[in-house]
């Protein structure tokens, strides 16, 4: 055993007794911070503003970056979405029964108020409007530099609406087909088939 | 799974490197704050007043579905009109996880008891009357319809008319409560199915008094 193989142990065991340190108060941290925000969830509820900024606060990135991306990559647009999911989050904390997290529940409601109630996406069934904008312009490689991320947006902006939010709610946001279907009203078959293309088309753009 | 599975094995890796959050370039709270401040935002929010004041209009109802029973005769069948049936009411599974559950529990156990008020009102104001008298229950729906014939109903006395028409008040504050109610949440299938309740209670009532004479 050399004298590296003896540093690399002794890290990776000072390692593991911060890491059996660390976890327990993590976790406390966790809970914790979770009580707060039931305690904010009930004092918005019942009218408190304050309480529902703290809220806002503590979750305008995830939905503001779910407008964002639902909303062509818009920010005028993405701006009014995340306003409006936020607004109706507010009229409708009375009837949110804490069976989910928070956090899902204003994802959920941000989904809907974007996707316009099951309503719009039902005109984007066909990728007609992809085929007719064409492709971005080429990335060199499709890997993690910052540029390249500006070329996946840019990719992903040029997506058509339905293949986009499919996309979108899938592949980042970790939703699953029926989930989809329930939330925008289409079937669970035009969601696989959405997904598919939406996939192919981004392969061929960002190759 | 395997479904699932092979979705998940066309995942463009490239969507990884995506952030999830993304910041606004400016504070949208104030824009939020201004819109929630306005008396409209706060009238939208569903509130515990209104459930209670419509709670307490179909306790009302209730009460006075039972007054105007004690004063019917305490059988119908006496009167030699046949018995008339009600249809029940729809079953909500749901109702226990809505927040107007437990308005809706009264109302419906007083659409029932009012149904049986009506019931014995109708089998007394056709007492010695050739009336015909026809009630169906809609299978689709299941509620009470009711169809009456204007002869013979009219022999009511003042406090039954009096009755009648503080029922029909009650109902219609009800039914404009579940109205207002579902202003704030239009999907909610409880209220709905509550509100059609009143509706027919409403249209109920005032088929009655539309035969009785002032």
């Amino acid at each position: 055993m050399t004298l590296a193989d003896v540093a690399g142990a002794d890290s990776a065991a000072n390692e593991s007794v911060v890491a059996k340190r660390l976890l327990p108060a993590l976790d406390e941290a966790r809970v914790a911070a979770h009580a707060v925000e039931q305690l904010d969830v009930r004092a918005a509820a019942k009218g408190d503003a304050r309480a529902f900024e703290r809220l806002y606060r503590a979750h305008v990135g995830k939905v503001y970056g779910l407008c964002w991306r639902l909303c062509d990559g818009d920010a005028a647009k993405a701006d009014q979405a995340a306003q409006d999911a936020f607004v109706r989050a507010w009229e409708k904390l009375g009837s949110f029964r804490g069976e989910s997290a928070f956090g899902t529940w204003l994802h959920r409601l941000t989904v809907n108020v974007v996707l316009g109630e099951h309503r719009l996406l039902k005109r984007w069934t066909t990728f007609e409007d992809a085929e007719q904008a064409g492709a971005p312009e080429p990335c060199h490689h499709p890997s993690a530099s910052l540029g390249d991320r500006m070329d996946v947006e840019r990719a992903l902006t040029r997506l058509p609406k339905g293949a986009r939010a499919v996309l979108v709610l899938h592949d980042l946001e970790g939703w699953r087909h029926d989930e989809i279907a329930a939330a925008t009203g289409i079937a669970v078959g035009t969601s696989k088939a959405q997904l598919h293309r939406a996939r192919k088309l981004m392969k061929e753009w960002l190759s | 799974m395997k479904q699932e599975v092979e979705q998940s094995e066309g995942r463009l890796p490239v969507l990884d490197a995506l952030a999830r959050e993304r910041l606004p370039a400016r504070d949208l709270w104030v824009g939020i704050e201004a819109r929630i401040s306005t008396p409209q935002a706060v009238a939208s929010r569903p509130s515990q007043w209104r459930a209670y004041a419509l709670a307490a209009s179909v306790s009302v109802a209730v009460l006075a579905g039972v007054l105007l029973r004690e004063q019917s005769p305490a059988d119908p069948r006496a009167s030699g009109m046949p018995e008339l049936t009600v249809a029940a009411l729809p079953a909500e599974p749901s109702t226990a996880q809505t927040p107007y559950s437990h308005v809706e529990g009264m109302a419906r156990s007083s659409a029932a008891l009012s149904a049986r008020s009506l019931r014995t009102l109708r089998s007394e104001s056709l007492d010695n009357a050739p009336a015909m008298v026809a009630e169906r229950a809609d299978g689709s729906s299941g509620l009470l319809k009711a169809t009456y014939s204007a002869a013979g109903i009219g022999r009511n006395s003042h406090s039954q008319q009096a009755i009648l028409r503080a029922n029909l008040k009650l109902v219609s504050q009800a039914e404009r409560e579940v109205r207002r109610a579902l202003r704030s949440d239009p999907e909610s299938a409880s209220l709905q199915g509550l509100l059609k309740v009143a509706e027919d209670k409403r249209a109920v009532l005032t088929s009655l008094l539309v035969h009785e004479p002032d």
